[in-house]
């Protein structure tokens, strides 16, 4: 079976054609600069096989990009999907396992979307647009939030009045959890653990958006990010946690604009507010690494950005109770030594010890980067989303192929 | 040297007098903020008279719960340093002016009492940049005079003196890295190495951190806003529901106390209590990290006598994932009350020998942007 997964950002949409159960990748790309006209044009990095190609098109809608990309694919009939599985942020409180998309699903897609305003939308838009456009074709949604449907009440819960949280859906819901579970599952495979054994902290740094994961026996118990991706770790542009009464005081500072202060700590803070000078923590380590560049801005951003990871690595370290194993993923958790160097380095009683060579070298993933006698092993293991979208798309689907054909024998 | 104590409150005025280290008195006046200072405070002179504590070296102290940069130690009240504490008011509007107020009316009803105020935030006040920081642009943090404090400064000092004495009487000559856990109804945590707080559960603001009795604690911020929005709260009712109608008390549906939740062991209030108790684990594991390990756990705070629940069900684990590097039996308790704590820091302070003090304008704190509990 071939599966088409869609990754789908505000203006870009990644995909990836993976044959299943082999996990093979037969193309994949992203479309860029989708939705209205940029300086630049909007054009679709293809690429099949080590052959990479750029598409220049227009593409004013998701709607548009998606049908840019099939007409790519059905160029070769072996690249002609035959089903498309959808990456979704947020999948509210109801969908609290992946899902084959029927009617009713679209209808709560559709309801849930305000949860997520930036992510959701573009997605629900997307798969609208697959539905009218390729109506035969089965459609999976994979949600972010899934993996932390485990999360207990103690864990999920914000100390407000049990009514008024009731009411609004006031309740931790957890990111990134496809990467988190695909990790987990990787690394249990690696230490030869049953997953269903697992205990881990599992630390998904990306370039944009981070989160810290606590698993035990192989299911996530808490989360570092909450009802909305905006709380927890400082981010590229996310300011992680802060007061919520700094939060209230600078609406009202705001006028009680809602969207201005949104903004603000969505895409104005993190490493960029603190730094000053960029989002990415990468620019700033490799910009303090350099002989004879001394900034402040630049120290505090990187001290304050590799702090709060360590203290939420102690947190969850600690409710986790004995790890197996620490992990390291996405962008900046899989290329940049120093930082999982900084926040493991003196975390010996926690049972941490990293062999620092080792760290330094990197090489291919995955990786064990501990000493021989680390109580808890610190392991660099590359996230794909894809292909753990794939995954849970190609088990649906045939469980229910499966339950057509017991229906129709 | 005799102390009085003035704490006042919310919803009510501790008082307690010490002639040296002997407690003559101690009480509370509930309601007294609906009257107005002055019935409060003639009431308490009342009883410094009768008590004797009057008739000698009279110091009152004061706690303050903020004071910034600006109070690094405490001060006596004189005229210039009201002037600096009233600077401050847009921080803690009602708090600071109400005790400005308070202040005022012991200069009034004991004119001969210097005035001592003790700042919670004080201890804070060097916490690191990595800690005090958030991850917002500095512009904005200026604008805000944004950054994390912690507000039970004066237990956490005390706390941490004791469990220093102790480290030191085993041998130790490296600085102990301490872990003071604060049971007041808005509990706190920090980590300190020596004498030198490194983090702190608190923020830029009492809310922030571990949830109290009506006080929330950490949220989404996120969800602040959505609050303030979608709730249809606007930014002064979120902050009035986070504060006063939130934490231990709005999940169990009814007023709570700290300690009736921590040493419940039926009923509806032990889902709470649940809640409480991974909260303070999952703080106690972020301190542990930010200390590299922990020597040695202190317990202080009103609730302090609730500390053998907690240490049970915390410590152990904290010992299990090995961040706890002492049995998880061997742990302290500081059992003074803050009252004593605040009589002790007026009686070793040098008392001014001239106190010229000419009360200030009225200090009209803005009620309606109370952001800073």
């Amino acid at each position: 079976m071939r599966i088409i997964v869609f990754n789908c950002g505000s203006s870009s949409l990644k995909y990836r054609l993976i044959e299943m159960p082999g996990e093979r990748q037969l193309a994949g790309g992203e479309a860029e600069r989708v939705g209205p006209k940029t300086a630049e044009p909007a054009r679709i990095v293809h690429q099949v096989g080590d052959v990479k190609e750029i598409v220049q098109v227009e593409m004013p809608d998701h709607a548009s990009a998606f049908t840019q990309v099939m007409r790519l694919l059905e160029r070769d009939p072996s690249l002609v999907p035959d089903a498309i599985g959808h990456r979704m942020a947020h999948g509210g409180p109801n969908f609290t396992a992946h899902v084959v998309l029927d009617d009713a699903v679209m209808a709560e897609l559709e309801r849930i979307q305000v949860l997520a305003p930036i992510h959701n939308p573009p997605a629900v838009r997307l798969i609208a647009a697959c539905r009218q456009l390729y109506p035969r074709l089965p459609e999976t949604v994979v949600f972010d939030t899934v993996y932390h449907a485990t999360i207990p009440e103690v864990a999920r819960t914000y100390a407000l009045p049990g009514a008024l949280a009731a009411k609004h859906g006031f309740r931790k819901y957890g990111f990134h959890g496809t990467s988190h579970q695909y990790v987990a599952q990787e690394a249990a495979k690696l230490l030869d653990v049953p997953f269903a054994d697992l205990n881990a902290v599992s630390c998904h740094l990306g370039s944009g958006g981070a989160s810290l994961c606590a698993i035990v026996k192989g299911r996530s118990i808490d989360n570092t990010m909450g009802y909305s991706p905006l709380q927890g770790l400082v981010m590229s542009t996310r300011s992680g946690d802060l007061d919520p009464a700094a939060a209230l005081s600078l609406l009202a500072r705001e006028a009680g604009n809602e969207k201005s202060v949104e903004a603000m700590l969505n895409r104005q803070s993190g490493v960029l507010g603190l730094s000053g000078v960029s989002a990415d923590i990468r620019d700033v380590l490799s910009r303090l690494s350099k002989q004879g560049e001394v900034s402040e801005a630049l120290t505090v951003a990187a001290q304050v950005y590799l702090w709060r990871i360590r203290k939420y690595l102690g947190m969850y370290l600690t409710v986790v109770g004995r790890a197996h194993c620490v992990i390291f993923t996405d962008t900046i958790g899989e290329r940049v030594p120093y930082a999982r160097w900084a926040v493991t380095s003196g975390m010996e009683p926690f049972g941490l010890e990293m062999d620092c060579e080792k760290n330094d070298q990197g090489g291919s993933l995955p990786v064990d980067l501990s000493k021989p006698g680390s109580r808890v092993r610190i392991l660099a293991i590359a996230t794909n989303e894809e292909v753990a979208i794939a995954r849970f798309s190609y088990s649906l689907l045939s469980a229910t192929s499966a339950r057509r054909e017991r229906i129709a024998s | 040297v005799n102390t009085l104590v003035i704490i006042p409150g919310r919803r009510s005025l501790r008082y307690a007098g010490f002639k040296a280290n002997e407690e003559s008195c101690m009480g509370t006046i509930r309601g007294w903020s609906w009257q107005g200072p002055s019935a409060a405070l003639e009431e308490v002179a009342a009883i410094a008279r009768a008590t004797g504590l009057a008739d000698g070296d009279l110091r009152i102290a004061l706690r303050s719960i903020y004071g910034g940069a600006e109070f690094p130690s405490p001060v006596w009240l004189d005229q210039d340093n009201e002037k600096r504490l009233l600077d401050l008011t847009r921080h803690s509007p009602i708090h600071l002016s109400t005790l400005v107020d308070v202040a005022r009316e012991a200069r009034r009803v004991l004119p001969r009492a210097p005035v001592i105020v003790a700042f919670e935030t004080s201890f804070f006040i060097d916490l690191p940049v990595r800690e005090r920081t958030y991850a917002v642009s500095p512009a904005l943090a200026q604008k805000l005079e944004l950054r994390r404090w912690g507000f039970h400064g004066i237990f956490h000092s005390a706390a941490v003196a004791e469990a220093n004495r102790t480290w030191r009487r085993s041998g130790q000559e490296l600085p102990a890295r301490i872990l003071s856990i604060c049971l007041d109804p808005q509990p706190e945590i920090a980590a300190v190495l020596g004498q030198c707080p490194i983090t702190v559960t608190s923020g830029a603001t009492p809310l922030e951190g571990l949830p109290g009795e009506t006080n929330s604690g950490e949220i989404d911020p996120s969800l602040a806003l959505a609050l303030a929005g979608e709730a249809g709260l606007g930014p002064e009712g979120a902050n009035t529901l986070l504060t006063s109608e939130s934490g231990l008390s709005g999940l169990a549906g009814r007023r709570v106390r700290l300690d009736e939740v921590l040493a419940a062991t039926a009923g509806d209030l032990v889902r709470v209590r649940e809640f409480l108790l991974y909260r303070i684990l999952a703080a106690a594991g972020a301190a542990a990290a930010a200390l590299g390990g922990v020597d040695s756990v202190v317990f202080s705070g009103r609730y302090s006598a609730v500390a053998p629940v907690v240490a049970r069900e915390i410590l152990p684990r904290l010992y299990d994932c090995g961040a706890l590097l002492c049995p998880p039996t061997h742990w302290e308790m500081l059992t003074t009350p803050l009252e004593r704590l605040l009589a002790e820091i007026a009686m070793v302070q040098q008392a001014p020998e001239s106190y010229p003090w000419q009360p200030m304008p009225d200090t009209g704190g803005d009620f309606e942007t109370e952001f800073y509990p």
